[in-house]
């Protein structure tokens, strides 16, 4: 079939009622979700899963990326009126948004976020409808060995760039991996690390852990903090850019979007990499480079114009190889597998329908946020004057019924309790969650690859390195850990901490 | 009340107790050859690169300056946050979704301590009837509503 008649069978699938239904729910509640405060694509992510569990496959995947989309478009509304990032990517977008929406002229920046976002958007689309289907044809030739490896690419990429101390994020990742490996052994049956519970027969579940680390342990971390003081929230004012304005978006959304693409694919640069990458550019080449940081235009149209085409094209090697390239496609990762989907470069062929639906709708999930979030940003900063006692207790009650509902398994509110309480010890010590959860997520089949390949090679270790995809995985892994331990020991990697 | 810790020192311990507890459950595994490795393995092996990171972690932290106040303000949110989740567990299939949530959220948002006690009822109400709402009448998915 040609890249025409894909895109066609993409919008088929798109445009049906339920799943453009279930893209306008995802889109709304997601943006709902980014506005209010603490709470980001992660948050809204693990708190809506639950809900799609019930839909069909096609229909909870277009709904759970509309949620991930909407809450990016929601943190950065939140980052320009409130000068509070709703998430770090959009951390970048506070410095000249919020000093805009100070002088009056939020409304503009929110438009410049929106209309950036939405090209960034629909050039990541494209992106990811070029290149998934190649990458998985050759997918076809990857073999364990070489899974193995590309896993281990993605681990560390996504701790090498991160914030804080490398050794004790590979710590959170191996911890995350073993947490995975609890439950029934896929080869000899052995219940490992289970206490001897039958519940944990299948394992710790992804659910709980979703929901505990990123809905319950932000509750109590919250809460423990002395009641803040009222953010002032500043007016939108005029929305429509003119000319002048529109002319000066150009050039940064569209060095935004190639900053964007260029990062999103690679394992571990998540969205935040990229918007601070792209403000650098506009520091760079940018006309009005000395306005920058005084609340110039071009400082939110290009973060957000890259952080949305990373975010698009981190679907890539989710897509293609069944890969996460950071938290959150993780965490899709997770829900494509209790759909029983086994995401990899199989998927194309297997279920055409459900690839090529969810690509194109991801473009009209960018098309509602465009018309949902410019008329409407009144009503989503409502939501920020909502008390934090509505928040969380909204937050307890669907976490609860949410997670029950799934399994009607009522230790799984227990275990979702417990990792409430690790992930509130772990946020206390500053160690991060996303890699206890991209861990997680690989942990049992980093080791079936592992396993498999040893089988394959009849026990010889050189296979690892024998096979150049698995060659060249390593290579790079290797090069990441030490590049990275080289600019943290410089102190270079302090600028690309979200600003908490 | 606080308790004040240096941050490496808990996580070198968290690290430690996590790698110790699955390198002595991983011992209780059968090993294979390196052609058909065993349930032990894998497990194993991480757990002694997790051994030696919190052995580490530890070890540096003398040097840390960091640190950690788990405040007693801290116990009231994580007692009644808890405590409601344990009690829906335990509530939802012996006394339906009606008292349990109404339960729950109420226990749970007694840990913002300037809430008044009229905004907890309020709120465990409003939360009820959302959630049967969604769940029994919008998702239509079968939960018992009251014990009888």
């Amino acid at each position: 079939m040609s890249f025409v008649d894909n895109l066609a069978l993409g919008f088929q699938v798109a445009v049906s009622i339920e799943n453009l239904l279930a893209c306008f729910v995802g889109c709304v509640l997601g943006t709902l979700i980014g506005v209010l405060p603490g709470l980001g694509p992660l948050a809204a992510l693990a708190l809506l899963l639950p809900f799609t569990f019930t839909m069909e496959p096609t229909g909870a995947l277009i709904m759970l990326a509309g949620i991930y989309y909407g809450a990016q478009y929601g943190g950065s509304t939140t980052a320009i009126l409130v000068n509070l990032p709703g998430e770090p990517s959009s951390a970048i977008t506070v410095v000249d948004g919020y000093k805009m929406a100070k002088a009056g002229k939020g409304g503009i920046a929110l438009s410049a976020a929106a209309i950036g976002s939405f090209f960034a958007g629909c050039m990541g689309t494209l992106f990811l409808a070029a290149f998934a289907v190649p990458i998985s044809t050759l997918a076809l030739k990857v073999g364990p060995a070489d899974y193995f490896s590309l896993m281990l690419l993605g681990l560390v990429g996504s701790v090498a760039l991160g914030s804080g101390s490398l050794l004790k994020a590979v710590g959170l990742t191996i911890v995350g991996i073993l947490l995975g490996l609890v439950g029934s052994d896929v080869n000899s049956g052995v219940l490992r690390f289970g206490f001897n519970r039958l519940e944990l027969a299948d394992g710790l579940s992804f659910l709980c852990i979703a929901t505990g680390l990123f809905g319950i342990s932000e509750i109590v971390t919250n809460l423990e903090r002395p009641e803040e003081d009222r953010k002032l929230i500043s007016k939108a004012g005029r929305i429509w850019p003119d000319w002048s304005y529109l002319k000066r978006m150009v050039a940064p959304i569209l060095r935004g979007t190639g900053t964007g693409l260029v990062l999103g694919p690679l394992p571990g640069i998540g969205s935040m990499v990229a918007a601070f990458a792209a403000y650098s550019v506009e520091k760079k080449f940018s006309r009005h480079a000395a306005e920058l940081g005084t609340g110039a235009v071009e400082g939110v149209a290009a973060p957000e114009a890259a952080n949305n085409a990373a975010a698009q094209a981190n679907f890539i090697p989710l897509l293609s190889l069944g890969i996460p390239g950071g938290a959150s496609t993780a965490l899709l990762l997770g829900a494509m597998i209790v759909h029983d989907i086994q995401p990899g470069p199989l998927v194309i062929t297997k279920h055409p329908d459900l690839f090529w639906g969810l690509i194109v709708s991801m473009w009209v999930g960018n098309a509602m946020l465009l018309i949902l979030n410019l008329p409407l940003v009144g009503i989503w900063v409502s939501f920020l004057r909502l008390p934090y006692f509505a928040i969380f207790s909204a937050i307890v009650a669907f976490c609860c019924v949410g997670v029950y509902a799934v399994n009607f398994a009522p230790t799984d509110i227990i275990q979702m309790a417990g990792f409430g309480l690790l992930g509130y010890l772990l946020v206390k010590i500053d160690l991060p969650l996303v890699p206890l959860v991209m861990g997680f997520v690989l942990g049992p089949l980093v080791e079936e690859n592992f396993r498999r390949a040893l089988i394959l090679s009849q026990g010889d270790l050189q296979v690892f390195l024998e096979r150049p995809i698995s060659l060249c995985a390593l290579t790079l892994t290797l090069a990441l850990l030490a590049g990275s331990s080289i600019l943290r020991r410089r102190g270079k990697l302090r600028n690309l901490q979200p600003q908490e | 009340m606080s308790l004040i810790l240096r941050k490496d020192a808990v996580a070198g311990a968290f690290f430690t107790v996590v790698s110790l507890y699955f390198l002595s459950g991983s011992l209780q595994y059968e090993f294979g050859r390196l052609s058909n490795i065993g349930p032990a393995n894998f497990p194993l092996g991480l757990s002694v690169i997790l051994l030696a990171i919190g052995v580490v972690t530890l070890a540096k932290s003398v040097r840390s300056p960091e640190l950690v106040n788990f405040a007693g303000s801290a116990v009231r949110p994580i007692l009644l946050v808890v405590g409601a989740l344990v009690f829906f567990s335990l509530a939802i299939e012996r006394l339906g979704i009606v008292i349990a949530i109404f339960a729950t959220v109420l226990v749970a948002s007694r840990s913002d301590r300037l809430l008044p006690w009229n905004r907890s009822l309020l709120i465990a109400m409003v939360m009820t009837l959302l959630v049967v709402a969604i769940f029994r009448f919008g998702l239509r998915i079968y939960v018992p509503l009251w014990p009888w």
